[in-house]
């Protein structure tokens, strides 16, 4: 069966993908309105609610950038992870009930939607529009250009494809995307990250008992194999240190509250009382499947450090080489699919928000009015923001550009420090006001991308989005307490109440 | 103290750290240095001599962190519903994890110090507690979510007012309808 390592897995890939095209033309036949493309109609169970939250939560970068960072910076990514129950909380204590409420009272699609009702302000509806956009633009590219590098290097290992170029890849990937995407909408991406949610997690389980076999000793003695090399690898802050830890620790925490491909789903539970079980099933979901970003990294580290394996030319390798060399065929075969199934259905959720942005939120912020037949023009957006997506993920890889870089690293720390000070507040707390509001968005953008454009490197390693989540905050707070308490609309008001 | 200054003032203790931190001088290799054989991994060498005499202000960061998130949780529970068992299974979360914290950083400074360490699960003692006293705590607080959901969370008379309210805001709603068609969700 090894012989066949490569045509396994390109075979269960295949099979993935066979999947995703069936699961688009389903949704399809679901999606009648807008309602449907963007929220799911807000009738899912919470086993569904579940498996997505979890899975938007681990994206590719969980199978790829995740073991990739154990790999060269010890157990410092080990912040990103472990605070999973921190930010669930946060997110289900504070986010998922009054969220669902607005959404249920004022039909909204959308976050930005969300945001309008409770501030009144269409300046802050417009300012996050834009922020979900350049978020969406940036994660889209780098996970179009992930997926088609893995599937070149996996076609590439054939005979038959062994000089396929980087361009088919993307146009075969983004082929099937657009397919499921435009057809199915939310509904799509949501039963494939059942899927893939599932996928994970009992991967997350294999690769655990795979990695403990490497040693006899398991995970401890390679970690003892680390700890020889340099301690600070193996202790619990890893090379980077311990504020630049801590730090990916908050914003993976606090920041899991202000992430609107997440915190939408929360918006499309049948019953807010199933939070009570989506909750749980979550965080179990993501312990299993994080399973696999630290066996894999450690167990790597470990076996290059004592010579076993040949050391990796970047970090990212990590997780491929593993697989190759140490799991079954079969259960590289399911991992292989499972990335696959995580930047799909990832790719999905931030179209389809990144879709709502344009023709929904954008267009109410500017005229008052959303476009004339949303669900056409959701669907021919959906396939203009693909298209632009990965011209912008090619140009960037051959013209070696930072843009994509950029808006990558736009990521989860912007999302959070521009959106959790206005939604965590915002649905908690009376006094918030649409000023405060949109002074932290703005102050968390310029501080987000000054950090990052001019290539500032903080003392002691402080991260950027650290200190533009923990400043948004704060000047939001202010901000708030020094205008007069606003006066809300009654049905919001009464939403505060419950 | 309301609960809305003692969140505001988390986060401008956290804010003044950051800066004593940001105004500091970083010593050399305080995020790591490249590894001498293998150019893809990185090495974080002597730990103590990185912290810079700063140590002591991360770990108070921390502390606040952990008090913040617990703060947070409580501004989303509605305050009638604040009562001494809420605060009383919310204290002790915010007790497990600072004392998770706590025995972590100790540990982890005299691991620096000495080279020695308990070992739990074969991990050392700070590794270890990081790996599931970290991860536990957090989810602690997802036990409080379950066992409170009808008690304070979502009590059947907030569904109620809900339903009712919704309920009111389907009926002006319904002559617009041909522009978002709703869904056949129930919002319960």
């Amino acid at each position: 069966m090894d012989a066949y390592r490569v045509e396994i897995s390109l075979a269960f890939v295949l099979v993935y993908m066979v999947f995703c095209v069936v699961v688009g033309m389903w949704a399809m036949r679901r999606t009648h309105d807008a309602s449907d493309f963007f929220v799911a109609g807000r009738h899912l169970g919470p086993m569904v609610v579940a498996l997505a939250v979890f899975s938007s939560t681990l994206s590719g970068f969980g199978f790829v950038g995740g073991p990739g960072l154990v790999y060269s910076s010890g157990l410092s990514s080990l912040w990103m992870v472990i605070v999973a129950g921190f930010g669930y909380a946060i997110g289900f204590f504070l986010v998922s009930k009054r969220i669902r409420m607005i959404a249920g009272v004022r039909d909204a699609l959308s976050l930005p939607d969300v945001i309008a009702a409770r501030y009144g302000s269409e300046w802050a509806r417009g300012l996050t529009a834009v922020t979900i956009l350049l978020g969406v633009m940036g994660y889209l590219a780098t996970q179009i250009l992930a997926m088609a590098l893995v599937l070149q290097s996996l076609l590439g290992a054939t005979e038959t494809f062994a000089d396929i170029s980087l361009v088919t890849c993307v146009a075969w990937s983004l082929a099937v995307l657009v397919f499921y995407s435009v057809t199915g909408g939310i509904v799509a991406s949501v039963y494939t990250d059942v899927i893939q949610g599932a996928i994970m997690a009992v991967a997350g389980v294999l690769i655990l008992l795979t990695a403990s076999s490497i040693y006899s000793g398991g995970l401890p003695e390679a970690s003892a194999v680390i700890l020889a090399d340099d301690a600070e690898a193996a202790l619990p802050f890893g090379t980077l240190g311990m504020i630049t830890a801590l730090g990916w620790g908050f914003v993976f925490g606090v920041g899991l509250a202000g992430q609107p491909h997440l915190i939408t789903k929360m918006m499309m539970n049948r019953k807010i009382s199933d939070n009570r079980i989506i909750f749980p099933m979550s965080l179990v979901g993501y312990a299993l499947a994080a399973l696999l970003w630290f066996s894999i990294g450690i167990i790597m580290r470990a076996t290059v450090l004592d010579g076993s394996m040949t050391p990796l030319d970047a970090p990212d390798a990590a997780a491929p080489v593993f697989l190759a060399t140490f799991a079954h065929p079969l259960l590289a075969g399911v991992v292989f699919a499972a990335l696959f199934a995580a930047i799909m259905s990832t790719s999905d959720a931030f179209l389809n928000i990144g879709t709502a942005a344009v023709i929904h939120d954008l267009p109410n912020a500017i005229s008052g009015r959303s476009v004339n037949n949303e669900l056409f023009w959701a669907r021919v957006v959906t396939c203009l923001i693909t298209l632009v997506a990965a011209a912008f993920a090619l140009y960037s890889y051959y013209g070696n550009d930072r843009l994509v870089a950029l808006l990558g690293a736009f990521g989860w720390g912007t999302f959070a420090a521009a959106i959790v000070p206005v939604v965590v507040f915002g649905l908690n707390w009376r006094r918030a006001t649409a000023r405060a509001a949109v002074a932290a968005i703005i102050a968390s953008l310029v501080l987000n991308f000054a950090v990052e454009i001019f290539s500032i490197r903080l003392p002691f390693g402080v991260s950027g989005p650290f200190l533009a989540i923990v400043t948004s905050m704060t000047l939001f707070m202010v901000i708030s307490l020094l205008e007069p308490e606003p006066k809300l609309d009654p049905d919001i008001d009464r939403i505060m109440d419950l | 103290m309301r609960l809305i200054n003692v969140i505001l003032l988390l986060l401008l203790a956290i804010l003044g750290l950051l800066g004593v931190l940001l105004l500091g001088e970083s010593p050399a290799g305080a995020t790591g240095q490249a590894h001498d054989r293998f150019a893809a991994m990185t090495v974080g060498g002597d730990g103590l001599a990185r912290l810079g005499g700063m140590g002591w202000v991360m770990s108070a960061i921390q502390v606040l962190s952990i008090l913040l998130i617990h703060s947070l949780i409580a501004l989303g529970i509605n305050e009638r519903h604040r009562n001494t068992t809420f605060w009383a299974l919310l204290g002790s979360s915010a007790v497990i994890s600072l004392a998770v914290w706590i025995v972590m950083y100790l540990s982890y400074i005299e691991f620096l110090e000495t080279g020695a360490s308990t070992l739990i699960l074969g991990f050392p003692l700070p590794t270890a507690l990081a790996m599931f006293g970290v991860f536990i705590g957090g989810s602690y607080l997802c036990v409080i979510y379950i066992w409170g959901f009808r008690r304070f969370v979502y009590t059947e008379e907030d569904e109620a007012a809900y339903e009712a309210l919704r309920a009111a805001a389907e009926q002006p709603r319904k002559p617009n309808a041909s522009l978002f068609h709703i869904g056949g969700g129930s919002d319960a």
